[in-house]
């Protein structure tokens, strides 16, 4: 089934050199891949060198972009998430998630500082999370893709993303609230 | 018609996608239509709550000096295409004029010394 894709003319149009066309995919996709390729890897600048990967291959590709079943924006993530597994396996060693970049000392700087304190502690619980749980979370919950979108970019079923889903969040809720797991 | 959910169902949903926007979209109509009843709305009161948690974790916005990088990138090919361009017009340009070069040579008469003729006649023959 042809799915309705809003960046298709977009694409149309940078690929024949259109620059305002180029500035305008930028600004609606990169923030949703860097804060993807941030949550996966835990780390700003590498992911900021994965987005700056990701817009050479868009603009490689973006003449060869046909409308099909799948998204751009699905596409995108799938590129995103490639590129990450690539840098994690080049670190070779377990990720941990970095904490947020420490508030600036400013006058609200213990409110900045509480909730940076709140960020470190949801960014760790999750970068603590099995693989595919915490992808299943950051792709729903973060990236707000639908559960075919997600399932599709992991690899898995429907019905396998929900287990994930399930069981990372009630990990989560335990990690972050103390709750005791009812089950597992 | 929405088909409805059972209790069990809707449960499973907020524990599995949390906020009602997250569901998908075949089950939120059924899942809106329940989210009043008291048990219906605790399920995803403690969803919500751990939804908040999460949202904690924000990633601030790629900076001016990240996609004025990543545009060159856009501009890189196109600056390069324009320069092939041009470099084949001059090269077209050198040829075009080689071949005018030849065809002016050829067309030089034998013997002809355009620079001993003036207006007033051959200075070869005037020197004579």
């Amino acid at each position: 089934m042809e799915v309705r894709d809003p960046d298709v003319e977009l694409l149309r149009q940078v690929a024949q050199g259109d620059e305002r066309a180029a500035r305008r995919l930028v600004a609606a996709r990169l923030p949703r891949v860097l804060a993807f390729a941030t949550r996966v890897l835990g780390e700003r600048s590498d992911a900021e060198d994965v987005a700056q990967e990701v817009f050479l291959r868009v603009w490689r590709h973006a003449g060869r972009w046909r409308a099909g079943t799948a998204r751009f924006d699905t596409w995108l993530h799938t590129v995103t998430l490639n590129l990450c597994r690539d840098r994690i396996r080049r670190r070779r060693e377990t990720l941990i998630a970095e904490p947020p970049d420490l508030p600036d000392p400013t006058p609200d700087a213990q409110a900045r500082m509480e909730a940076a304190a709140g960020a470190r502690s949801v960014a760790t619980a999750i970068a603590s999370l099995p693989e595919r749980q915490k992808l299943a979370i950051i792709l729903v919950h973060y990236q707000e893709m639908s559960n075919i979108e997600a399932a599709t970019i992991m690899s898995v079923s429907v019905e396998a993303l929900e287990s994930l889903l399930s069981r990372g969040r009630r990990t989560l809720r335990h990690s972050l609230t103390g709750e005791e797991r009812r089950h597992d | 018609m929405t088909e409805p959910l059972s209790l069990a169902r809707f449960a499973e949903l907020a524990e599995t996608y949390g906020a009602l926007a997250r569901w998908p979209q075949a089950e939120r109509d059924a899942g809106r239509e329940m989210a009043d009843t008291p048990e219906a709305a605790a399920f995803l009161a403690r969803a919500a709550a751990l939804d908040d948690l999460l949202d904690q974790w924000a990633v601030a916005p790629p900076d001016a000096s990240l996609r004025e990088a990543i545009m060159a990138g856009h501009l890189r090919p196109l600056r390069r295409r324009i320069r092939v361009w041009w470099s084949a017009v001059g090269l077209a340009s050198a040829l075009a004029g080689a071949v005018a070069g030849v065809l002016v040579v050829e067309a030089d008469p034998a013997g002809y010394h355009a620079t001993e003729d003036t207006a007033f006649g051959s200075l070869v023959v005037q020197e004579k």
